[in-house]
């Protein structure tokens, strides 16, 4: 409307300016709002103009401006560490879950609720005297497959350490956004059937490592009569959790109930064995560039 | 270039040509000319260490077995022996070739020292737990090696004699014992050396590079604390430079005669297992799943290649070629048209708005200005 701006220009009063540009946004919104309707009525008529609209028409995000990685979906070479889960079905894992020294009540509530979540897995208190290669050391001797510390700073659980037994890796992660399963709206209370698990977006090579790891937290089969769901999200690599129980109300609609807890992980170090070599550490400079993912 | 790789994950060793300026994480980079896959086995006999003999490639698998295979005959296997670790766990700390013999040594202390063409061997043990062993060029019989609480030991292979050994360096300042870890040994021997003067360079795992001379004492002449965290290779360019990295991301030259950091090879994310240097270029591979190749002086990323699983040794086989110059103009100026694209698609996204406001400010500025000229 170059008209119309031309006008505005010329105005002095900035009061009067800025109330006369008010009304031109209005204006022009409405007009938005006005196509939108009629297109929206159009295409209820012809669905094929939608689908012609939505093909054309791709906005830009920051996930399909995404820098080229020659990693995604590639298939694995060889065998990793957690080859044995996959190819050893009669083997279920199993886990024990601790936390960090002098842990507060967050790290023990958070504790208990992951016990709920992964079946065959057992807690202990931490006891200062044991480092964490001491701890793997007893816990391979006594078939763990996994050991988990979940670490908590100043009442917040702030971390969580994976470590895959008994040769490793190591996984740290950092934990944000928990909201225990009360906080919840809602929410349901998980049953003790064993979850499916849905993991969206784990592309790279790293992120099938981490993708790797939590498969094999949970045993091969599922219990489907439980209706249980844990998905793991990767967005922009920020892990999001979330469990649900799910029931098909008909052949097209699912009802979800929330079970809770809600959580976000963040990678932030793989190391090879029990705490060794790194295999991969965020650093803040891989913040940068805001194209580029990990996982 | 050529570069061979040996694959941990799938117990394959890779064989990689490429170009300067290669680059498999830009699109539009020259990619590798090939990677081919030999001598797949599985994880566990995974290749430790290997080298080029002559038209020979000697692999040390884990499992304490060394595989001799035919470089020139897409590395067939021509003969492999079996049994030459301590146990099952012994792993190979390293293997060479000195005077047409290949030695390669294990962990626990078992020296097999490897005829080539007839592939006989026999076994010396030396007393363990060894972390490096290596041979001195210049003078042949003469090696030397460290490992956890082993303290460098140089010795005459023929007769088993001890002809110097290093002595700790002094307690630290709460007078406690510092521990002992050498991961990585090299002779510093010069040419004009009298033949009883043993001059080498060590780094340890807790971060060291320390320099030994004979001729001043048992203990090292100079040591450098260079990282908080282990460093596990190393690979000497000169007499007084080295090339060593940690068990973090950081591989970096050194200088061992007056303790300067003479810069950091960028790029790695993660730990370096093993790096390699010919006619000035360094070649290092490690668990990020890359081979990079630098060059020395600059320090500048020559080539970097996915491999697709971690690397536990790298070898440069060939470091020049002829560069293709065309090629790497023609890809600049793609990259040039696609950065003007992106530009153009987001001019056009700047809303009219912004436009109109920027109009209104400029034109009113203008007036004041000129209103106050009046």
């Amino acid at each position: 409307m170059p008209s119309s701006t031309e006008k505005l220009k010329s105005i002095k009063n900035k009061q009067k300016r800025q109330q006369l540009f008010a009304k031109y946004k209005d204006e022009q919104n409405k007009k938005k709002h006005k196509i939108r309707a009629a297109r929206a009525k159009e295409e209820l008529q012809n669905p094929e103009l939608k689908a012609k609209r939505l093909a054309t028409n791709v906005p830009n995000t920051i996930e399909n401006m995404r820098v080229y990685d020659e990693t995604v979906n590639t298939e694995l070479e060889g065998e990793d560490d957690f080859a044995e889960y996959f190819t050893n079905r009669e083997k279920e894992p199993k886990i024990l879950i601790t936390t960090s020294p002098h842990a507060k009540k967050a790290a023990y509530r958070f504790s208990s609720t992951l016990m709920e979540i992964i079946p065959n897995s057992s807690f202990v208190k931490r006891k200062r005297e044991y480092s964490m290669k001491d701890m793997s050391e007893y816990c391979s001797n006594r078939d763990f497959t996994h050991l988990i510390v979940i670490n908590e700073d100043k009442k917040v659980v702030n971390g969580i350490t994976f470590i895959h037994l008994p040769q490793g890796p190591t996984f740290y992660f950092s934990i944000s956004s928990l909201r225990d399963r009360k906080q919840i709206v809602g929410h349901g209370n998980p049953t003790e059937h064993i979850p499916e698990l849905i993991l969206n977006n784990f592309t790279t090579r790293l992120g099938q490592t981490v993708g790797r790891l939590f498969q094999s937290l949970l045993p091969h089969k599922p219990e489907i009569q439980g209706r249980q769901v844990i998905t793991l999200h990767n967005q922009r690599d920020y892990i999001f959790f979330r469990m649900h129980r799910y029931v098909f109300k008909n052949e097209e609609k699912v009802g979800l109930q929330e079970l809770g807890p809600q959580f976000t992980l963040k990678l932030r170090r793989v190391q090879r064995g029990i705490k060794e070599e790194i295999d991969w550490e965020h650093r803040p400079d891989m913040d940068k560039e805001k194209r580029k993912f990990y996982l | 270039m050529k570069l061979l790789v040996s694959a941990e994950e799938s117990g394959a060793l890779k064989e990689v040509i490429c170009v300067k300026g290669t680059d498999t994480s830009k699109q539009h980079a020259p990619q590798p000319t090939s990677i081919k896959t030999y001598c797949q086995e599985t994880r566990y006999t995974k290749i430790q260490h290997f080298i080029l003999y002559e038209n020979y490639l000697v692999a040390a698998r884990q499992g304490g077995s060394i595989c001799i295979y035919n470089a020139e005959d897409e590395y067939a296997e021509v003969k492999k022996l079996d049994n030459l670790s301590a146990s099952a766990d012994d792993a190979f700390v390293s293997l060479f070739e000195l005077g047409d013999k290949i030695y390669a040594c294990t962990e626990a202390g078992n020296l097999s020292i490897i005829e080539p063409e007839k592939w006989k061997y026999r076994v010396v043990k030396l007393k363990g737990p060894i972390s490096t062993f290596c041979g001195d060029v210049s003078r042949p019989g003469i090696f030397a090696y460290g490992g956890k609480e082993t303290d460098l030991t140089v010795i005459k292979l023929d007769t088993m004699e001890v002809v110097f050994k290093g002595k700790n360096v002094p307690n630290n300042n709460l007078d406690l014992r510092e521990p002992i870890w050498i991961s990585k040994v090299a002779f510093a021997t010069d040419a004009q050396d009298e033949p009883d003067v043993y001059k080498l360079v060590t780094v340890t795992r807790y971060g060291h590079v320390r320099y030994y001379d004979s001729t001043k004492g048992r203990r090292p002449v100079l040591n450098y604390k260079l990282s908080d965290k282990p460093l596990i290779t190393m690979a000497k360019l000169n007499d007084s430079e080295i090339v060593c990295s940690d068990t973090h991301v950081t591989t970096a030259k050194f200088n061992f005669k007056n303790g300067s950091m003479l810069g950091k090879f960028q790029g790695a994310v993660g730990s370096i297992k093993a790096v390699h240097v010919l006619n000035n270029v360094l070649a290092t591979g490690g668990l990020d799943r890359y081979v990079r190749c630098f060059e020395l002086g600059s320090r500048n990323t020559i080539a970097k290649v996915y491999m697709g699983t971690q690397i536990s040794d790298v070898c440069l086989v060939e470091a020049d070629e002829e560069q293709p110059e065309e090629k790497l103009q023609e890809a600049k100026p793609k990259a040039k048209e696609q950065e003007g694209l992106e530009q153009k698609s987001e001019d056009d996204e700047s809303s009219d708005e912004e436009e109109m406001w920027q109009k209104l400010q400029t034109s009113l500025a203008e007036k004041r200005k000129r209103r106050k000229l009046k």
